[in-house]
C-alpha cells in the first residue's frame, strides 16, 4: 500500500530522474557517484561508503543520497567532494537496488546523478527454495508468466530471491519456453522444464505449451469468443515475440486485424461458444 | 514475348485495378454557432463489392478540445444501417480522451456476408461534438488498424475534416415552460451519459470486454 505523500515523492524523484537523463544527453551530469561502482555487491547490514563529486553548480541546501526502497536516504551534506555512509538494512530481499545523489541547485532545480545499482546479496545460503507457480501450463505460444522464488534462510527467515544475481533460470528446451529475469515465456508447443538454481539448491518447474489449432488461444480445442477475448485484452499492444499466438498476422502487434482474423477462424458463426 | 500493345493494356489494367481498390477513410466538416452541435460522418469509400469489404476499424480522431467537445458516436450508416453488423454480430467501443476519441468496431459476420452485402462506400459512424469555444478545430484521423473481411490491412488514404465554431450568437427562440423543462431533462440526461468516461456497446450480448484491455500500441 502506498500513501499519497509517498506517491508524490516517487513522482518527484521520477521527474528528477527524467530531468537527469535529459541533461546527460547533452553534458556530463554535475553530480556523480564515484564510488561504489555500478553493480557493486554489498551485504545486508553493511555500511557502504558512497562518494559523490560535484563538478558544477552550487547546491545551497546540500546533496543527499536517495536509495531505492528500502535502502533509505542519507544527507544532506555541503561541499564538492562528499562521502556518505549508507547502511543496508539487515532484512532485505537480495537483488539490485538503485542509489542516486540529488540536490537542489541555486536556481531551484532538482539535479540528480546517474543512478548506481548496488547488488545486495546475503552471505548465508537458504536451506530450501520455493517457486511459485510450481508448474506452468501456458494457454498459447507467446504467453508468459513471472516466477516468484522464495528462499528459507537460517532462522526460518523467508526472503524473495527472484531478483538475486545468484539466481539462475534455465530452460531445458528453448523452443518450448525461455526463462530469464524471473519470467518464463512460451515459445512453441511441447513440454519442458525450467531449472531454478540458487547456489547448490535447484528446483524444477514443469512447463507445458499446448499444440494449438490456429486461433485457439485458450487451448480448449475450439476457436470462439473466449479466444477473441484474449486478443481484445491485449489490443494495441506489441506481441511478446515472433511466436506470440495472438499475433495472428505476425506483424509484431496485437490489434483489430488479429481480432478479425480470429473471427474468420471461429468454430461457430459469430464466434459463438455453442 | 509481350508486345508493346499488350504491355500497355496490362499497365492500364493494373492502373485501373489499383485505382479501383484505393480506399479512403474520410471525416466530414461542419460550421456551427457558439451553442451549436456538429454532426460529423466518418466514411469509408473505395471498397469493391464482392472483392473487398470492411471487417474492422480502430481509428483515433484528434480535435482541439478548447474549441469542441466530443459528445457521442453512433455506429453504422444512418440510411443503409450498420454495414459491419448484418446479423446482430459486432463489437464496438468508443473511448473518449482529452482532445481525442477512439472508435473501434469489429464485425463478427463471416467474410461472405460482408462481401455480398457491403456497398463500395458508406458511413461507418456518426460523431457529435458541441462547441466550447470559438475558432476552428481540425478533425485529424489516425489509424490503429483498418482491416478487410479477412483481417488483411487496408492501406486507406485518410482525409481529415474540421469544425468551425463561429463567434456569432445564434437566435434563440423564446421557450415555453414545458419546453424549458424538456430541455433541462435532456441536458441532465446528457450530462449523466457524458459523465461515463467510456461508452461501450456490445451488440453481441455474450461478449465481455476484458479488464485492462485498452493499453495502447502507438
Amino acid at each position: 500500500m502506498i500513501n499519497i505523500a509517498q506517491r508524490t515523492v516517487k513522482y518527484v524523484l521520477a521527474g528528477a530522474f527524467g530531468l537527469a537523463a535529459m541533461v546527460m544527453a547533452q553534458t556530463a551530469p554535475p553530480i556523480t557517484i564515484t564510488s561504489p561502482a555500478n553493480g557493486a555487491v554489498v551485504t545486508p547490514g553493511q555500511s557502504v561508503a558512497v562518494s559523490v563529486r560535484v563538478s558544477s553548480g552550487s547546491y545551497p541546501s546540500g546533496i543527499a543520497i536517495i536509495g531505492q526502497d528500502p535502502l533509505g536516504a542519507v544527507g544532506p551534506q555541503l561541499g564538492s567532494a562528499l562521502t556518505f555512509n549508507l547502511t543496508i538494512p539487515t532484512v532485505v530481499a537480495p537483488g539490485p537496488y538503485s542509489v542516486t545523489a540529488m540536490g537542489v541547485n541555486s536556481a531551484g532545480a532538482l539535479v540528480s546523478s546517474t543512478p548506481v545499482n548496488l547488488n545486495v546479496e546475503r552471505l548465508d545460503i537458504p536451506t530450501t527454495l520455493t517457486v511459485q507457480p510450481s508448474s506452468v501450463n501456458f494457454r498459447f505460444a507467446g504467453d508468459s508468466t513471472p516466477l516468484t522464488v522464495t528462499g528459507t534462510f537460517p532462522g526460518g527467515m523467508l526472503l524473495n530471491i527472484t531478483h538475486s544475481s545468484q539466481l539462475t533460470l534455465t530452460s531445458a528446451n528453448s523452443s518450448v519456453a525461455t526463462a530469464q529475469y524471473g519470467l518464463v515465456t512460451a515459445t512453441g508447443p511441447g513440454t519442458t522444464n525450467v531449472s531454478v538454481r540458487y547456489g547448490a539448491l535447484t528446483a524444477q518447474i514443469p512447463v507445458t505449451v499446448p499444440t494449438l489449432i490456429r486461433g485457439d488461444l485458450n487451448g480448449d480445442g475450439r476457436v470462439d469468443q473466449s479466444d477473441l477475448n484474449i486478443i481484445l485484452a491485449a489490443l494495441n499492444t506489441p506481441a511478446s515475440g515472433p511466436n506470440d499466438a495472438r499475433d495472428l498476422n505476425h506483424d509484431g502487434k496485437i490489434n483489430a486485424l488479429d481480432a478479425r482474423i480470429l473471427v474468420t477462424l471461429c468454430t461457430n458463426p459469430g464466434c459463438a461458444t455453442n | 514475348m509481350i508486345s508493346p500493345r499488350t504491355g500497355i493494356l496490362l499497365a492500364l489494367s493494373c492502373l485501373i485495378a489499383s485505382t479501383a481498390t484505393a480506399q479512403v477513410l474520410s471525416i466530414g466538416s461542419d460550421t456551427i454557432g457558439p451553442t451549436g452541435i456538429a454532426t460529423i460522418d466518418l466514411n469509408i469509400s473505395g471498397l469493391t463489392p464482392g472483392l473487398t469489404a470492411l471487417g474492422t476499424f480502430d481509428v483515433n480522431i484528434d480535435f482541439n478540445s478548447s474549441v469542441v467537445n466530443f459528445v457521442s458516436a453512433t455506429y453504422g450508416d444512418p440510411i443503409l444501417g450498420d454495414q459491419l453488423n448484418f446479423n446482430g454480430l459486432a463489437l464496438q467501443e468508443t473511448t473518449p480522451g482529452v482532445g481525442t476519441t477512439e472508435l473501434f468496431q469489429l464485425s463478427l459476420d463471416d467474410p461472405s456476408t460482408l462481401l455480398s452485402s457491403q456497398p463500395a462506400s458508406f458511413t461507418i459512424a456518426t460523431l457529435t461534438f458541441d462547441a466550447v469555444g470559438t475558432g476552428t478545430s481540425a478533425l485529424a484521423l489516425s489509424l490503429n488498424a483498418l482491416g478487410d473481411q479477412n483481417g488483411n490491412s487496408l492501406n486507406a488514404t485518410l482525409q481529415n475534416g474540421s469544425i468551425a465554431v463561429t463567434g456569432a450568437t445564434a437566435q434563440v427562440p423564446e421557450m415555453e415552460a414545458t419546453s424549458a423543462a424538456s430541455a433541462l431533462s435532456l441536458l441532465l440526461g446528457g450530462i449523466l451519459v457524458f459523465r461515463g468516461r467510456r461508452s461501450v456497446t456490445f451488440i453481441y450480448p455474450h461478449f465481455r470486454w476484458p479488464s485492462g484491455s485498452r493499453a495502447r500500441y502507438r
